[in-house]
């Protein structure tokens, strides 16, 4: 019995330690997303305005893709969302 | 006749059955442990790089310029596989009680990625796996910092106007 208690709580622990860890991971991601995106932002709104829209390099914003873009905003998927960012 | 005690042939298949599977439990758990620990310092990493970038942006814009209108930024790349950046700034001295001007310098080297200000002795040292480091000019003062590693590309516009 004393036995199956300590498992219990052992694997309780182990349990609670991995889904700590994997949380952290996910927090990082979303971080690393958020920067990811502000980046792109700042990139964005100055390639417009020296119209070198064509030179953005799309493989280098993280986990961010399916860039669409027009004169009015820019579109693009992150992991999580869709998001906007307004050209003008 | 005194009956022995002992264990039977089911309880040691059951016993050998109940280990084998802990065994096989503890295998999987190091193995992806292993795996979330590389996943977590590949995360890690990629966040302290965009750190370093939004705070190589904020030093820019914050810069001093010079008598034409343009950034004093000086920028320096080497053979494609590093790039480093001197400029000036404002900064108010906590201690001393007034602003002063600071150098800032900014090196993106294969390993690593500094930021330094008047050359202390400890700098912002970020540590990367192996990456190189390009500059691309878009126009006068504008370039695309370009970095690179085995399986991650990272891109920012360095606005010297």
């Amino acid at each position: 019995m004393e036995v199956l208690i300590g498992l219990t709580i052992l694997g309780i622990t182990l349990l609670l330690f991995w889904q700590s860890y994997n949380n952290q991971i996910k927090l990082g991601e979303k971080l690393a997303n958020s920067y990811a995106i502000d980046r792109l932002e700042y990139d964005v709104k100055i390639l417009k305005k020296i119209s070198k829209m064509n030179e953005l390099s799309q493989g280098s914003y993280g986990k961010l893709s399916n860039f669409k873009w027009n004169d009015v905003e820019f579109k693009g998927t992150s992991p999580d969302e869709e998001f906007t960012i307004k050209l003008k | 006749m005194k009956k022995q005690k002992a264990f039977t042939l089911i309880e040691i298949l059951v016993a050998m059955l109940v280990g084998s599977f802990v065994v096989l439990l503890t295998t999987e758990l190091i193995s992806y442990q292993g795996q979330s620990r590389s996943q977590f310092d590949d995360e890690q990493q990629m966040l302290a790089f965009e750190i370093a970038l939004k705070t190589l942006r904020g030093d820019i814009n914050a810069s001093m310029k010079s008598a034409d209108g343009r950034k004093n930024v000086s920028v320096v790349s080497d053979d494609n596989s590093s790039v480093t950046l001197d400029l000036n700034k404002l900064v108010y001295s906590r201690g001393q009680q007034n602003i002063e001007i600071v150098t800032v310098s900014w090196v993106f080297s294969d390993s690593s990625v500094t930021r330094s200000i008047n050359n202390d002795l400890i700098p912002l040292n970020i540590k990367t796996e192996p990456m190189t480091h390009r500059l691309e000019k878009l126009q006068d003062d504008v370039f695309y910092l370009k970095s690179k590693s085995a399986d991650r590309k990272f891109a920012s516009v360095l606005d010297l106007r």
